[in-house]
């Protein structure tokens, strides 16, 4: 399935009282034996129906850094980036489906985007001991702009 | 079924392969081995580093 935007975690994305630099926004990691089906409509992550995450023995979920927001004079968008998640040196025999970024509200984690796409079409992406990275687009993580 | 280094050696000096010549040199192998330095884990793997795409949001 294609790479989404959770409605609720937008939303909380965007509110001053639960944004980047408030609220708890953690990477996590989905594991390939996940069934989990992800609809823009769920307000929670951990709770669904067939949800596996990566268990491996030094994975953690990794707090959202460095978040900025920027304009876009030349293409006329505003541009809201952050720094690469850096999960470490994680061990080998898990397969990672996707990268969920996610608000940790008290333990239910609020989705705001799911990436089960990348660019260089490595996902689903077998753990073999060494660093795994989530590098964000050199265009940032979100774009806004005017349709 | 597990054997030893002791056992194995033992039971490889009846062996045409493994003469008592070549029983010397494994134990002078592993006297010099005792001098290197301490085994480590193998550092890296095979890292992982995955790109995102950018999201474009109209509003």
């Amino acid at each position: 399935m294609a790479n989404i935007v959770y409605n609720k975690g937008m939303a909380e994305w965007l509110d001053p009282a639960t944004g980047p630099g408030v609220g708890d926004w953690e990477w996590i990691l989905e594991r390939s034996t996940s069934t989990y089906a992800p609809d823009k409509d769920d307000e929670s992550l951990l709770d669904k129906a067939g949800w596996v995450e990566i268990t491996v023995a030094t994975y953690a979920r990794t707090n959202l850094a460095s978040t900025t927001f920027a304009a876009v004079h030349a293409s006329d968008q505003a541009k809201v980036d952050c720094a690469d998640v850096a999960f470490g040196n994680l061990e080998a025999g898990q397969t990672v489906k996707s990268a969920i970024l996610a608000r940790n509200n008290a333990g239910n984690y609020v989705p705001v985007l799911r990436v089960d796409t990348d660019s260089g079409s490595l996902l689903p992406r077998a753990l073999g001991d060494g660093a795994f990275t989530l590098q964000i687009n050199t265009s940032g993580l979100f774009l806004f702009a005017q349709a | 079924m597990s054997l030893t280094l002791d056992s194995w050696i033992d039971a490889n000096t009846s062996s045409p392969l493994f003469g008592d010549a070549d029983i010397g040199a494994l134990d002078r192998w592993i006297d010099a081995s005792t001098a290197f330095p301490a085994w480590t884990e193998p550092v890296g793997g095979t890292p992982s580093t995955i790109e995102l795409p950018v999201i474009q949001i109209a509003i």
